[in-house]
């Protein structure tokens, strides 16, 4: 007796990959941000900082945004890292839109391509940025 | 009660495109939706073509879409909906004739997820047992009829008729979860491609769609976990 078996080539883990990192990345950067938001006002002290300059610090710590925390190397790799993962995130989710939207395969490589050209050229200005400041 | 039954129409042979069909029925507040089709269809227009076995909810072949819901017309009661229903076929499937839509790329894709149990070794003469526990994991997707209501709401099936959809997912949930199969990777590699369970966007349609209030998005959610601590 012999069962039948449908033949699966085991598919590619990228997907997988993709939505693993989608939910690590979206908690580790509200904590991140959380971590900055509480060092501005527990390590630069009340007044140190104002609202603004706060949310911009959050999520994109960089002497730019704030004149109060001196740029050290620290500061430039956290802050790289906090941008580049953010980015990936946006991106990715941008990608998966296309995914669902776009059904003309021509098309979907078009703007498939363009996502990921944008993501490098995000990356790169966030490189400059952070370690320019 | 009169209820006015408003049915979108289309027959590919003499039809240009879908029109609506309007119909008065005299029914009890009681009575399904399924008796007020049988009123046209037996009575007033014979030509209205619905599909439906066992007028029970189990066979899920008159699943339609009810004021705009999915949903089986054997399991709708009148009053439930109104004096006014709109009658469609479901949405992201061929239709074949009025209500009744072309569910063989559905089948296909049932099939691809190969919802039989599979294991090799030999039981000797007894049954394979399993555990009140081991049979509770995946009771909740053994009560899926294949009545297409899940699929035939999913905005990712209607983006991409290339997903495997909602109903496939929850077959294959039926048995990665059975302790007493042993297809378990073959069936993981069938629904982890980009066109499956990666798919489902955990847009709820499904289960509020689901005439057998299945959990269907947390069924794919654990293929999705699955998927993760395997093959990671
Ligand atoms: S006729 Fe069988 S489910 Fe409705």
């Amino acid at each position: 007796m012999s069962i039948y078996r449908a033949s699966h080539k085991n598919p590619s883990k990228f997907e997988l990959y993709a939505w693993f990192y989608v939910r690590v990345s979206g908690v580790l950067f509200l904590l991140m941000g959380a971590f900055d938001i509480l060092y501005a006002n527990l390590v630069v002290g009340r007044g140190g900082m104002t609202a603004g300059e706060q949310m911009r610090w959050a999520f994109f710590p960089i002497s730019f945004h704030s004149s109060a925390i001196p740029s050290n190397a620290f500061w430039q790799i956290w802050s790289f890292l906090l941008v580049s993962m953010a980015i990936t995130h946006g991106m990715n989710g941008l990608r998966v839109i296309l995914d669902d939207y776009i059904r003309h395969p021509l098309w979907l490589k078009w703007w498939q391509a363009v996502v990921w050209l944008t993501w490098a050229a995000f990356l790169a200005m966030a490189t400059w940025i952070v370690f320019s400041f | 009660m009169k209820i006015t039954l408003k049915i979108l129409r289309f027959n590919p042979e003499t039809d240009q495109k879908p029109w609506w069909g309007e119909y008065q029925v005299e029914m009890e507040p009681d009575d399904r939706l399924l008796d007020a089709i049988h009123q046209v269809k037996w009575y007033q227009d014979g030509t209205l073509t619905v599909r439906r076995s066992c007028a029970h909810g189990i066979c899920g072949s008159d699943a339609m879409v009810i004021n705009g819901r999915n949903g089986l017309a054997c399991k709708t009661i009148i009053k439930d909906v109104g004096n006014k229903v709109t009658l469609e076929p479901l949405r992201g499937f061929r239709v074949i004739k009025d209500l009744v839509v072309d569910m063989e790329p559905f089948m296909e894709k049932y099939r691809s997820v190969m919802p039989y149990l599979i294991n090799d070794e030999d039981p000797g003469t007894r049954e394979r047992l399993q555990s009140q526990e081991d049979r509770a994991i995946f009771d909740d997707s053994t009560k899926c009829i294949l009545c297409g209501c899940c699929t035939a709401s999913c905005p990712s099936f209607w983006a991409n008729p290339n997903y495997l959809g909602p109903a496939a997912l929850v077959q294959a949930h039926r048995f990665i979860f059975d302790s007493r199969d042993r297809a378990t990777e073959e069936r993981l590699a069938a629904v982890g491609g980009s066109d499956g369970a990666w798919r489902c966007r955990t847009i709820f349609n499904c289960v509020e769609a689901c005439p057998r209030e299945i959990n269907i998005t947390k069924a794919i959610g654990e293929i999705k976990k699955a998927l993760l601590y395997n093959g990671g």
